[in-house]
């Protein structure tokens, strides 16, 4: 049924023509979810609320460009992860680009090898641990699978430092995560 | 097991923090409100903009008509060239009926005929002025009102002549 309206295509169609309401109904329906992956790459309350106001502002007003080619929320998540690099950018050091020397002695694999039922609370407070940069190309590869070309674009990175900011922040992880099995 | 695989697999437990949503939300309409506002006014300042633009526009495309090209009062507006087309067809009408009585011009018929030419000076003077100073409500009336008393002038030229005409008639007959 390719013609088939969904009920969110039509509430998408309203949130176009400006109704307050419909933006709200679409507001409701992503905004934990956007709000988690803004706070996952920020690492504070404060700056996932900014960059999340200004998501949804920039999603209303750029709605007409919405082709529907890809999901809403997909869209979506690629407005809150760049506004939330733009957040990030103003922070001191974050992503400073590798030199090509660092590139080539950074290439050692991190296997981060995790016993299944260790308890998530502890990675998430481990990933939360982690350095700006080090967070912010951990969650957008292994948790919000985003292909390493496409975290190259978002940070204006080369596709290679992108790779080798991952696996150092996997290694970092690893440590973290040590520290924390052996505390408990 | 691999980190990316064990987060796959707990991916619903990722999404543990809870945000403000009511106030983000209220803070948005605020920024929406701000933004609509600023837009009206900003349409409100071009329209306006647009609008003067013109009007500076006519006002000087006006004057310069005005003093560029002025030579009757038909070149100011449609109204007023209905008018003047309207009084120069009397005044010829008159005229006509004027020259078309045959008898000696008499020494008022002479005095009459050169308040007419005084008239025509007061209108070449008039549009001299408009010229100068530009569009005024008043000169236009003055220039009109020429034209209403070169019809009273003609008017009592034909009463002059058709007296004269009356007056030689009697004489032939008392003559006879």
């Amino acid at each position: 049924m390719e013609h088939q309206i969904t009920l969110q295509q039509l509430l998408i169609e309203k949130c176009k023509r400006g109704d307050t309401q419909a933006q709200h109904e679409l507001y409701k329906q992503y905004v934990h979810a956007m709000y988690n992956v803004a706070y996952r790459i920020c690492g504070n309350r404060y700056d996932a609320e900014d960059v999340l106001q200004e998501s949804f502002l920039k999603a209303f007003t750029k709605l007409s460009s919405f082709k529907g080619e890809a999901s809403f929320g997909s869209w979506l998540k690629r407005i809150v992860v760049n506004q939330s690099i733009t957040a990030m950018r103003s922070r001191k050091g974050f992503l400073s680009p590798l030199t090509p020397a660092i590139e080539s002695n950074t290439k050692e694999e991190a296997d981060t090898w995790i016993d299944e039922d260790f308890p998530m609370e502890k990675v998430i407070q481990a990933i939360e641990s982690l350095p700006d940069g080090a967070r912010t190309v951990f969650t957008l590869k292994a948790i919000e699978e985003y292909k390493f070309s496409e975290i190259s674009e978002m940070l204006g990175l080369s596709e290679t430092n992108c790779k080798v900011q991952y696996h150092r922040s996997k290694k970092l992880l690893n440590e973290k995560l040590k520290v924390l099995v052996a505390e408990n | 097991m691999e980190m990316e695989d064990y987060l796959k697999r707990n991916k619903a437990y990722l999404d543990t923090q809870q945000g403000d949503y009511g106030s983000v939300w209220n803070q948005i309409l605020q920024k929406k409100q701000r933004a609509a506002k600023r837009r009206r006014l900003y349409i409100q300042w071009a329209a306006a903009s647009v609008i003067l633009f013109f009007a500076i526009g006519m006002l000087v495309r006006h004057e310069w008509v005005m003093q560029q090209q002025l030579t009757s009062l038909s070149q100011i507006n449609k109204e007023l060239a209905r008018r003047e087309l309207q009084y120069q067809k009397q005044v010829s009408q008159k005229w006509e009926q004027y020259t078309l009585i045959q008898s000696p011009t008499s020494p008022m018929e002479a005095l009459l005929i050169d308040e007419l030419k005084r008239l025509d000076t007061l209108y070449q003077k008039g549009l001299g002025d408009l010229k100068e100073a530009g569009f005024n409500e008043r000169a236009v009336v003055i220039l009109l009102d020429t034209y209403e008393k070169r019809l009273r002038i003609i008017e009592q030229l034909i009463y002059e002549k058709q007296k004269q005409v009356n007056y030689e008639s009697k004489t032939k007959k008392i003559d006879i």
